[in-house]
């Protein structure tokens, strides 16, 4: 059995990669002593933007996330499913929404997950909370207005 | 030489984020949905990865770091107003996740599936990132 398949993973598979994300965050937090997260490295790569300061590693950051399918495809020959449950326009709207949030919050939720919780924020752990509480609010608003595609 | 090692490394991370999350399946919308909807089977695959995650960060950098170091490490104080603002985001953000299944990261790590609906959210996510400042 291929460890990445196109089919839905299975708990361990899951388990393997949280273990991945939370090792490869933590390294980064010890030797940088500082946190970003994907949103950050975005607003870098900006051209409006006019504190680009590390904007070549966010730049190198962002081109390691964006070749991962590609390369884990080549590697085992499967593709990746990306199946979306609702429209472009609802999509738009979501991603918006994330947008500003994580710049009013300081950070996407994963951020105060993985960092903000390891650190000890109680903060970061009231903001992951409500930010739960909102997504089943959302998915359940969603399948009541039935967005989908 | 090293700015170059750096960057080197900036590259091997977020590759190796992407793998993680690949590893996860984080990149199907559907199936981090499957976490928020009732009686979903999938639903305890997205749990293990969230907790194998922050249980993980957690571990490597209280060991690391000690205690008050970490703490350091993330926490800022923040006048009141600061907080709501906060807060409000984390709804903004909760409810997109909600509604969509996807983050800045796993939406990155889908884009080169080509999905029109990945490139129309992560294209709005731009919009909004630069929509405000922080502190507004």
């Amino acid at each position: 059995m291929p460890l990445l398949q196109t089919t839905a993973p299975s708990l361990v598979e899951s388990i393997l990669g949280g273990l991945l994300l939370g090792l490869t965050i933590a390294l980064i937090a010890i030797a940088r002593r500082s946190v970003d997260d994907t949103g950050g490295h975005l607003v870098r790569l900006l051209p409006m933007r006019r504190n680009r300061r590390h904007a070549t590693e966010s730049l190198a950051f962002v081109a390691g996330l964006l070749l991962a399918m590609p390369l884990v495809t080549a590697a085992t020959g499967e593709a990746r499913i990306v199946d979306h449950r609702v429209d472009s326009l609802g999509l738009a709207l979501a991603g918006f929404a994330i947008g500003v949030g994580s710049r009013l919050a300081g950070g996407s939720l994963s951020r105060h997950a993985l960092l903000g919780i390891a650190s000890g924020s109680r903060r970061s752990l009231a903001l992951v909370t409500l930010g739960a509480a909102a997504a089943l609010v959302g998915s359940v608003a969603f399948g009541l207005v039935g967005w989908a595609r | 030489m090293r700015g170059a090692l750096r960057i080197g490394c900036a590259f091997v991370a977020g590759l190796v984020v992407g793998i993680a999350v690949l590893l996860g399946g984080m990149q199907d919308p559907t199936h981090v949905a499957s976490l928020l909807e009732i009686g979903a089977t999938t639903g305890a695959s997205v749990t293990g990865f969230a907790l194998a995650a922050i249980s993980t960060a957690t571990l490597v950098i209280h060991v690391a770091l000690g205690r008050a170091d970490a703490r350091d490490l993330f926490e800022s104080p923040e006048p009141a107003a600061a907080s709501r603002g906060a807060a409000f985001g984390a709804i903004l953000i909760g409810t997109g996740v909600g509604v969509s299944g996807l983050l800045p990261t796993t939406a990155l790590v889908a884009l080169p599936a080509g999905a029109s609906g990945t490139v129309m959210f992560v294209a709005s996510l731009l919009v909004g990132l630069l929509a405000v400042r922080p502190g507004d």
